[in-house]
């Protein structure tokens, strides 16, 4: 199990306070990392936050970024303020994060960074143009950044969640279609906290230094069958 | 630009050429300027596409032929360079079929994966060496076209169709990559669900009706919308395109999240969390 093993490591979990965020941080801790939780903040904060949660650690392995505010309106009533919001926390924060981060994962011996994303990024649905815009910019991010930092040995993926059991902001429970979005999946249901904690963490450990650029959906099949 | 479209005198085999999309695009072409030699196994069915073409006043001619048979799609191939003295394009588009049945994965017969196998994925490797062995020798290029599926983007339980289909796709990228340098260019048209023709009862109508709901754009697509793409990708108009997939499929493949009528409504209270500073 050496390589889920993530004693020494020290963690920032940017957004923590979003279900996926807190389950990656327990996971980390739970593998014995030092980890640091920043929640979704206002834009100007990031980068100081950031940088004092480096202090805190005397360094920075392991970046995850997790925030994550859905939006769902038809494009006609979307207004300014929305489509700033939306892509504020959901791409530039992170992007931010990571600008603030990049100095201290460049002297990290096996960083990592993490990105928390979803099937919206590389998909469509009704009502959400910013928000699938927003994580679609956050895939070709990931994509992109990966190339940078390749020669500086950190390393940058993505988790591309699905249904997830916590989204009733999208997966409205009264709403029946959208428990058939859910019956959708091939697993027919909606993941949980576990199933992010598992892949964040096989993407933190030693066994996935090779792996860089590449966004892993989870969300119980949804993206792949017809 | 509209010039680039023309397909005055091009030389095409048209595969699967007796009905469905494979006719309506032999037509699409033929109505181009096309010379189209109208392939397919049953000899009826070809000759009425010819029919319809040269109505039409153009120029076709039928020649039987199953694309399992690798001598059988050289012949074609043979025939199209002797009665129009060359291949420009090949649309490699007969497949489907194969020996169907309601097994279980793990007892899913032999015969049955290569007979899928043989009808849509071989025959495109045939149809396609085929052709670029004369468009290699005549040099002056040519266009492959193959006919795939928005299956072979996703899993379903028809599995091997699908993955035929997805191996197309892959044949595809590899021979573009190999006949680039002899101006030969290789693309494929991936339909979504699509009529094969018109309606013939109430009740098909119906059943179409049902399952176009099912597609963003709310319905079916119909079989001669293949056509212009075929034109397309056949003509200089698609000069710079080569190794590319084409989706035409009403925007199925753009979502597929969940039913069309998921609609999330969703706007959150407090958006000002991490807005820019003022």
């Amino acid at each position: 199990m050496e390589h889920f093993d993530l004693s020494n490591k020290k963690a920032v979990v940017f957004g923590a306070n979003s279900p996926a965020g807190n389950a990656i941080a327990e996971t980390y801790e739970q593998a014995d990392a030092r980890v640091i939780r920043l929640n979704q903040c206002h834009a100007t904060e990031v980068a100081d936050k950031i940088i004092a949660a480096a202090d805190d650690l005397g360094g920075i392995d392991l970046l995850v970024c997790a925030t994550d505010q859905f939006l769902a309106k038809p494009i006609s009533e979307t207004s300014m303020d929305d489509l700033a919001s939306t892509m504020m926390v959901n791409f530039a924060a992170p992007f931010m994060a990571c600008q603030a981060a990049l100095s201290y994962l460049k002297q990290a011996e096996a960083a990592r960074i993490v990105m928390l994303t979803s099937v919206l990024g590389e998909r469509g649905l009704p009502n959400t143009s910013v928000y699938s815009a927003a994580h679609g910019a956050v895939f070709n991010f990931i994509r992109a950044l990966a190339q940078e930092v390749a020669a500086d040995g950190i390393t940058v993926n993505g988790i591309e969640l699905g249904w997830m059991d916590w989204m009733t902001d999208r997966i409205n429970p009264t709403d029946e279609n959208a428990a058939r979005a859910v019956r959708f999946t091939i697993s027919k249901r909606a993941g949980t906290t576990e199933d992010v904690g598992a892949l964040a963490l096989w993407l933190a450990g030693s066994g996935a230094s090779f792996v860089t650029g590449q966004i892993f959906p989870l969300d119980g099949g949804l993206t792949q069958h017809l | 630009m509209l010039e680039k479209l023309q397909l005055d005198g091009r030389a095409i085999v048209v595969t699967g050429a007796g009905r469905g999309l494979g006719k309506a695009m032999a037509k699409a072409l033929a109505a181009a300027g096309a010379k189209v030699i109208c392939s397919a196994r049953t000899q009826a069915q070809i000759d009425q596409t010819v029919q319809e073409i040269l109505d039409k006043g153009g120029t076709a001619l039928a020649h039987q032929c199953d694309v399992t048979d690798s001598t059988a799609v050289d012949l074609a191939v043979d025939r199209c360079v002797d009665e129009f003295g060359k291949i420009d394009v090949m649309l490699a588009n007969a497949g489907g079929g194969g020996i169907q049945g309601n097994w279980e994965f793990w007892e899913y017969p032999d015969e049955a994966f290569e007979s899928v196998l043989a009808t849509n994925l071989k025959s495109n490797f045939y149809c396609s060496r085929a052709a670029a062995k004369h468009m290699v020798h005549r040099g002056q290029g040519g266009v492959i076209i193959h006919t795939a599926s928005g299956t072979a983007l996703r899993g379903n339980k028809s599995f091997a169709y699908p993955t035929a289909k997805g191996g197309q796709i892959s044949l595809t990228k590899s021979t573009a990559t190999m006949l680039a340098p002899h101006n030969i260019r290789v693309n494929t048209i991936i339909p979504g669900f699509v009529a094969q023709g018109p309606s013939q009862s109430d009740k098909e109508t119906a059943i179409r009706h049902q399952r176009g709901i099912r597609i963003p754009v709310r319905r079916l697509g119909e079989w001669w919308e293949l056509g212009p793409l075929a034109v397309f990708l056949a003509s200089d108009a698609s000069a710079y395109i080569t190794g590319q997939a084409f989706i035409i499929d009403g925007g199925g493949l753009a979502g597929g999240l969940g039913p069309v009528d998921f609609i999330p409504h969703f706007a959150p209270e407090h958006q000002a969390t991490t807005e820019s500073g003022e």
